[in-house]
């Protein structure tokens, strides 16, 4: 939720509009099950010092799933793109039904009947589920909108395919799990025959997934076609008829998934053999880093989110917070780090009553933050690698400094220290991006995570908040966070951890406490967790 | 590299676009767009005080510009540059009007001090209500405009006005507050390299300093600067004072540099243009340099296009200068979306 309303309006309005439709493409025709019906061939992208596809060869048969397995930054996204007309590729060439195409624009792409869901979903929060779902078509009673129809054919849809949402209601009211679902109608309601979904689970709960993928299942019985793009094996093991893995821009392999398994599949998208297999040495028992006492706080609908909560974390130790996103994790992340007030209650760092300061004030008393909003919070987008890499240590030594006013504060920025602190920190971090220079907006999302730990870390904090660190990460990046967060807690670093993983919390964490609506439920010692107990505890059962 | 090619290359295309369609529009109405294009380049270039006038004109624009600009960085939208503009002339008038008899060395400074507190002065309403109550900039500092244009002519039409004019102006100030002349026989003062001065130092600020960072970071990520450590209302309120300032001192130019004296509506609307040069110059300090000498050109020209034979009227010089700016912000758009793509 990174971008503004605005900027999404503009894509918006690009994306349904397209730039000129030709409107003389044949629309995909009636379809035989396991007929090919979409041919890429030789797709090549190049961006600005990465090649995002090379060479790429994908087919689509009627009636299938078909999985786009990669790592972050493999170029899952770019190709579909190039396939639903936001990208032109450099070079190759898209058959449909055997017939060459040119597909210019979003428009071009939906006269074919393909219909695509980004993984940051283009939808007007303001807006209702209805006049997000017909912005950009024509109405029957053109100049007049002619929502009352719309709406009857939308309930009929998500009758039909057990989409289940509310048609008048707003956006911003609506859970993750639910915006998708108003994404797909939006595609169905323009007669998408292929549906795109990138990294569709990526937003969903366990008990959503399920539900999502019954919906999968019975459209393809219905003749839908479906390109499921993910990272996550399970997902495609359950779920498609055939997978393509792409890594580094390349097609690796191309399956049916029956005849294929995941460690087969795993090596294949990796390029080598991965077990994350983390050990941890035994706490040390440090000093008390943070204690919270009977805090509550305001979520920002003016609800009580943060009820009455107390838990204190030791120097050298996790604890980690499970719970179902929404139980007042983000607001508990940002009341520590001073972005959100408290109503009520105690928040001391190492002793000193730290409770509503300015996040400047926090910062300078070495708390560091690793946010669940990446690119709205934790980074800004149109600044630099290198200029973002000092965002929290711009106006100290040796990244600035006081010029011949040797009583004022540090004032001048040291270009050169900055950019090499950069040059050093991309290393570390193996931070993929064309140069320091390049504005961070361009990197993937996994290297977007790399250059925040690489900003917080390299200030060495005392104290750390990770919220959702892995979310949305592909294998590599998943370990190697996970690995900085062990680095860090060996360095005598306190850690709140809060993620929905729970292999993640039961693998890292010293103690767990479980969050649901608003409060701790409980708090235990992780070598005494069962995953079990613990689930049942994040859905409110205990 | 390519990017930076793309970027200076809208201008010459948006130009030719702009020309054409200027010249398409001279045509239909009867007039030869040759020789109106001949006048324009001949008023503005022909002579040395023609070419003269063109900087005498830069001077202001360039402020206005730095002002609306230094605070678009911090997302801050100043629409009020000409009411800050006529205050901070109004201040330097004042203010000068008391000088007599002083060294300009001291008088001079202690003017331009008035005209840049007179400018901060008229956006700290808009200013306060946003840091404080979040109340959108651009109603108030539009509003403000209006405001101060008829405060003036109140003055100039009555409690300050010369008793001995035929017109609503007032007395001139003492000589010794008028910026020295730099090419004789002409009206080009000294105001004009201070402005250049003040366009390098938004620079520095903007790129080599703490506060620049701060600044930028604040109007590209507001969440994450604040996340990061970086005070919202103190950034807003610093480059609420540089802008509102930028705007007072643009005046004092038009006061100390030109006119001497304060008359009913001298400003050509400098505060608004000031917008349009920002933008044509990418929001760039170092880009508005151009923007604002190639803006005044079309100023200067375009009033010997209106004593050519037959007249061509002025109006059709801001048409042609609204038809640049925005060609040449739509072929910078057209040019980044294709290489996006
Ligand atoms: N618009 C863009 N500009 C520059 N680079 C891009 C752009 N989109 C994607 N990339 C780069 O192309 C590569 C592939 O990205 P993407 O297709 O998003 O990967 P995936 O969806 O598999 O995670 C990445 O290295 C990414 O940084
Ligand atoms: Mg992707």
């Amino acid at each position: 939720m990174g971008q503004s309303t605005g900027e999404k309006i503009e894509r918006l309005v690009e994306k349904l509009r397209g730039n000129k439709g030709s409107g003389q493409q044949s629309r995909l025709r009636k379809l035989k099950p396991g007929e090919s019906i979409i041919e890429m061939r030789g797709i090549t992208k190049r961006f600005p010092g990465v090649l995002a596809n090379d060479h790429i060869d994908f087919d689509l048969k009627a009636c299938e799933i078909h999985a786009l397995l990669g790592e972050n930054g493999a170029g899952k996204t770019t190709l579909m793109n190039i396939l639903y007309g936001l990208y032109r590729p450099d070079e190759g060439s898209i058959l449909v039904q055997g017939e060459p195409v040119i597909i210019r624009s979003p428009k071009d792409a939906i006269e074919l009947g393909l219909g695509m869901v980004h993984q940051h979903f283009m939808l007007i929060p303001v807006m209702s589920v209805t006049e997000n779902i017909v912005l950009g078509l024509k109405s029957a009673r053109e100049p007049l909108l002619d929502i009352g129809r719309a709406e009857k054919r939308i309930a009929e849809l998500s009758e039909m395919h057990k989409l289940k949402v509310d048609p008048r209601a707003k956006i911003e009211q609506l859970s993750m799990g639910e915006r998708q679902r108003v994404e797909i109608l939006k595609a169905l309601y323009r007669d998408a025959r292929v549906l795109i979904l990138d990294e569709p689970t990526s937003v969903l709960t366990p008990q959503e997934t399920e539900d999502f993928f019954k919906t999968l299942r019975s459209m393809v019985n219905q003749g839908f076609t479906i390109v499921f793009i993910t990272h996550k094996l399970p997902e495609v093991m359950e779920i498609s008829h055939r997978v393509t893995v792409l890594r580094r821009g390349k097609v690796v392999a191309r399956s049916d998934t029956k005849l294929t398994n995941p460690s087969e599949l795993s090596k294949m998208m990796v390029g080598r053999e991965v077990a994350i297999n983390i050990e941890k040495q035994k706490p040390e028992e440090g000093k008390v880093a943070l204690e919270v006492k009977n805090l509550s706080a305001m979520g920002d609908k003016g609800l009580l989110a943060l009820k009455n909560i107390s838990f204190s974390i030791h120097e050298g130790e996790i604890l980690g917070v499970a719970g179902v996103s929404g139980n007042g994790q983000r607001e508990l992340a940002e009341v520590l780090t001073g972005m959100r007030k408290a109503s009520e209650g105690k928040v001391y760092i190492f002793g000193r009553d730290m409770t509503n300061l300015s996040p400047k004030k926090i910062i300078e008393q070495g708390v560091g933050d690793i946010p669940e909003d990446r690119s709205g919070t934790g980074l800004i987008l149109g600044f630099s690698v290198a200029e973002n890499l000092v965002l929290e240590t711009r106006s100290m030594s040796p990244f600035s400094y006081r010029w011949f006013l040797p009583f004022a504060k540090r004032y001048f920025l040291d270009r050169n220290e900055i950019h090499k602190n950069a040059e050093r920190l991309i290393q570390e971090y193996e931070i993929m991006t064309p140069s320091v220079d390049a504005p961070a907006r361009n990197l993937s999302g996994g290297n977007l995570q790399r250059l925040i730990l690489a900003k917080v870390l390299s200030r060495n904090p005392k104290l750390l908040v990770a919220a959702q660190p892995t979310s949305g990460l592909d294998v590599a990046a998943t370990e190697f966070i996970q690995r900085k967060l062990i680095e860090q807690r060996e360095r005598g670093v306190a850690i709140l951890l809060i993620s929905e993983d729970l292999n993640e919390i039961m693998t890292l964490s010293d103690r767990i406490a479980v969050m649901y609506e608003g409060k701790i439920i409980g708090i235990i010692p992780a070598s005494k967790a069962q995953i079990q107990e613990i689930g049942l505890m994040m859905t409110g059962v205990k | 590299m390519k990017a930076r090619f793309e970027k200076y290359i809208s201008y010459p295309i948006g130009l030719i676009i702009a020309l054409s369609i200027f010249s398409a529009t001279l045509l239909a109405m009867g007039f030869n767009p040759i020789l109106s294009l001949e006048a324009l380049i001949k008023g503005s270039f022909g002579t040395v005080f023609r070419a003269s006038e063109i900087f005498v004109k830069v001077a202001p624009l360039l402020l206005t510009a730095l002002a609306f600009l230094i605070a678009f960085k911090a997302r801050f939208l100043n629409f009020g540059a000409e009411g800050q503009l006529y205050i901070g002339a109004l201040c330097a008038y004042l203010a000068a009007s008391q000088m007599g008899g002083l060294p300009s060395i001291l008088s001079v400074p202690l003017v331009v001090l008035a005209s840049f507190a007179g400018g901060v002065a008229w956006l700290a309403i808009p200013l306060v209500l946003k840091v404080k109550l979040a109340i959108n900039e651009i109603f108030p500092t539009i509003v403000l405009n209006f405001t101060a244009i008829l405060l003036v002519n109140w003055l100039v039409t009555g409690p300050i006005m010369d008793p001995n004019a035929l017109i609503p102006q007032t007395r001139a100030i003492p000589r010794e507050t008028w910026l020295p002349i730099m090419i004789p026989k002409t009206r080009l003062h000294v105001g004009l390299i201070f402005a250049f001065f003040l366009a390098f130092l938004i620079y520095l600020i903007l790129q080599k300093t703490v506060l620049g960072y701060d600044i930028r970071a604040v109007g590209l990520g507001p969440r994450a600067a604040k996340h990061g450590g970086i005070d919202f209302s103190r950034n807003t309120i610093i480059v609420g004072i540089l802008s509102g300032g930028l705007a007072g001192l643009a005046g004092m130019i038009e006061v100390l540099g030109v006119n001497h004296l304060m008359i009913m509506g001298f400003s050509p609307g400098f505060g608004y243009q000031g917008i349009a040069i920002a933008a044509l110059g990418r929001f760039d300090p170092i880009g508005v340099l151009p923007a604002s000498i190639f803006w005044s050109i079309l100023l200067i020209g375009g009033r010997s296009m209106e004593r050519a034979t037959p007249p061509v009227p002025i109006h059709m010089i801001h048409v042609l200068q609204a038809v640049l700016v925005l060609s040449v912000l739509i072929v910078q758009e057209f040019l980044t979306v294709r290489r996006q793509k």
